[in-house]
C-alpha cells in the first residue's frame, strides 16, 4: 500500500462504523507516511489503549492536559457522540424517526380499522351484553382485551423478523443492537398504540342501543 | 306480589318530521310465579312494550315499576342497573356468544352480574343442569340444536335472580315438539322458582302454558 508492505496482524471485533465502512488500525507514524497529503503533520483520531490496571480517569485527565486543544473520549462517551453525530448532523435521524412515526400511524389506523371493523361485526352480541345489565365498562373491557391480543400478536410478528434481521446484519459484520429496555420500550408502545385504536370503537358500542336485540 | 308493571305506558318515535305513537297508554302487571302471554300483530307494539318493561328503553310517559321499583325515565343511566338487578331476557335468536361455551354463555351473565370465579362456574353448572344441558356444558352454541341453544339462553336468563324474565317470540325458531318442550320448561321453572314471566309471541300454543294472555292491538292492550 503507497510502496509499503503490511502485515495484517489481527482483526478487530465492535469497529465498524455505521456504514460498515472498514477501518484499519495502524502506528500512527506509519498512518502519516501512507497518507503523506492528509496526515502529515496531523492527527485526526488517536486510539489510546489502556495498560492492564491503568486508572481510566486519571489517564483521560493527563491526557486532556497535555493536549489542551483536543477532545478525549473515553469509550461510552465517543460512543454517544457518534451516534449523536448520525441523528443530528445527517439527514438519518430526520429519516428514522420519520419511519418510527409513520409505522406507528400506519399500525394505529390498521388496528384501529380490525378492531373497528370487528365491532360492528359482534354489534349484537355488544348489544346482548348491554341487554343482560352489561354497561359501556364492560364492553370497554372486552374491548381492550382484544385491542391487548393485537398487540401481542403484532408485537410478535414485529419481533420475529427485527431478530432475524439482527442475525443476517451481524454476518454481514455490521451489529444491530436490541436492548431488553428496547424491547419492553416497544411492546409498551404497542400496547398503548392498540389501545389508543381502540377507541373509536368505544365511541361505536357507547351508542349501540340494547333494543337491536329484538330484531332479527 | 306484582314483579312487572306498567301503568298507562305512551311510546312515540319521531319518524322525520311525523310523530308516531307506538303505544298508547297500556296497563300490564306480572306477578311473581305468574305466566303471562302478550299477543298481538305486527306492528301492534308488543316489542315496544317488551323493550319499556325490560328497561331497555324508557317509555315517554306512565309509570314503570320493576320488582318494586320505580323505573325514572329521567335516568336512563340507571337502566343497566335494573336490567342486572331484576330481569332476564330470551330472545328468538338466542343471542349467546359465538365464541363462548354453554357455560361461559352463562358463566358471562354471571360476571356481568357481579358473581366470578369458582361461585359463577358453579352457578352456571347448576343452571345448565336445570335447564336439561348437564351433558352439553362444554359445547359452543354453533354445535348445539336450536332448542339447546334456547335452553342455554333460559339458564342465562335465570342468572343473578331475576324477579322477571321477558322473552321475545322464544319459540319462533323451534319446531313444534321442541317449542313445546321449551315452554314447558319455561312454565316449570317459573313456577318453582316464582320469577314472572312474560313472553311475547304470536305461536298459539304458547297461550296453553300461560296464565293470563293480554291482547295488544294498535298501543292499546284489548279488553
Amino acid at each position: 500500500m503507497a510502496g509499503y508492505r503490511l502485515e495484517l496482524i489481527g482483526r478487530s471485533r465492535d469497529a465498524r462504523s455505521f456504514t460498515t465502512t472498514p477501518i484499519a488500525f495502524m502506528d500512527y507514524r506509519l498512518a502519516q507516511e501512507l497518507q503523506p497529503a492528509v496526515l502529515r503533520g496531523n492527527a485526526h483520531y488517536i486510539l489510546v489503549k489502556l495498560a492492564p490496571g491503568a486508572d481510566l480517569e486519571a489517564v483521560q485527565s493527563e491526557i486532556q492536559r497535555r493536549l489542551p486543544y483536543n477532545d478525549v473520549h473515553k469509550r461510552e462517551e465517543w460512543a454517544a457522540r457518534s451516534r449523536r453525530y448520525w441523528i443530528t448532523n445527517t439527514g438519518l435521524g430526520l429519516n428514522l424517526y420519520l419511519t418510527v412515526f409513520l409505522g406507528g400511524l400506519v399500525g394505529i389506523v390498521v388496528v384501529a380499522q380490525t378492531l373497528y371493523a370487528s365491532t360492528m361485526e359482534h354489534l349484537k352480541e355488544f348489544g346482548t351484553v348491554k341487554a343482560i345489565g352489561g354497561s359501556n365498562r364492560d364492553i370497554y373491557r372486552i374491548l381492550l382485551r382484544q385491542a391487548g391480543v393485537a398487540a401481542l400478536v403484532g408485537f410478535v410478528i414485529g419481533a420475529i423478523p427485527a431478530f432475524a434481521i439482527q442475525a443476517l446484519a451481524a454476518g454481514a459484520g455490521l451489529q444491530v443492537v436490541i436492548p431488553a429496555s428496547i424491547v419492553a420500550i416497544v411492546f409498551a408502545g404497542t400496547i398503548v398504540m392498540c389501545a389508543a385504536a381502540a377507541v373509536i370503537s368505544f365511541h361505536k358500542v357507547a351508542t349501540i342501543d340494547p333494543a337491536l336485540v329484538f330484531r332479527g | 306480589m306484582v314483579v312487572l308493571e306498567g301503568r298507562d305506558v305512551r311510546k312515540s318515535f319521531r319518524e322525520g318530521r311525523e310523530t308516531v305513537e307506538v303505544l298508547r297508554g297500556v296497563s300490564l302487571a306480572v306477578e311473581s310465579g305468574e305466566v303471562v302471554a302478550l299477543e298481538g300483530p305486527s306492528g301492534s307494539g308488543k316489542t315496544t312494550l317488551l323493550s319499556i318493561l325490560g328497561c331497555i328503553l324508557t317509555a315517554s310517559s306512565g309509570v314503570v315499576t320493576v320488582a318494586g321499583e320505580a323505573v325514572d325515565p329521567r335516568r336512563p343511566s340507571r337502566l343497566p342497573d335494573i336490567r342486572k338487578r331484576s330481569i332476564g331476557f330470551v330472545f328468538q335468536q338466542y343471542n349467546l356468544f359465538p365464541a363462548l361455551t354453554a357455560r361461559e354463555n352463562v358463566e358471562f351473565a354471571l360476571n356481568i352480574k357481579g358473581v366470578r370465579g369458582p361461585e359463577a362456574r358453579a352457578q352456571a353448572e347448576r343452571l345448565l343442569d336445570a335447564v336439561g344441558l348437564a351433558d352439553r356444558k362444554g359445547f359452543f352454541p354453533a354445535d348445539l340444536s336450536g332448542g339447546q341453544k334456547q335452553r342455554v339462553a333460559i339458564a342465562r336468563a335465570l342468572t343473578g335472580q331475576p324477579a322477571a324474565i321477558l322473552a321475545d317470540e322464544p319459540t319462533a325458531n323451534l319446531d313444534t315438539q321442541i317449542g313445546a318442550q321449551i315452554l314447558d320448561l319455561f312454565r316449570s321453572l317459573a313456577k318453582r322458582e316464582n320469577r314472572g314471566l312474560l313472553i311475547v309471541t304470536h305461536d298459539p300454543k304458547v297461550r296453553a302454558i300461560c296464565d293470563r294472555v293480554a291482547h295488544i292491538r294498535d298501543g292499546l292492550i284489548a279488553a
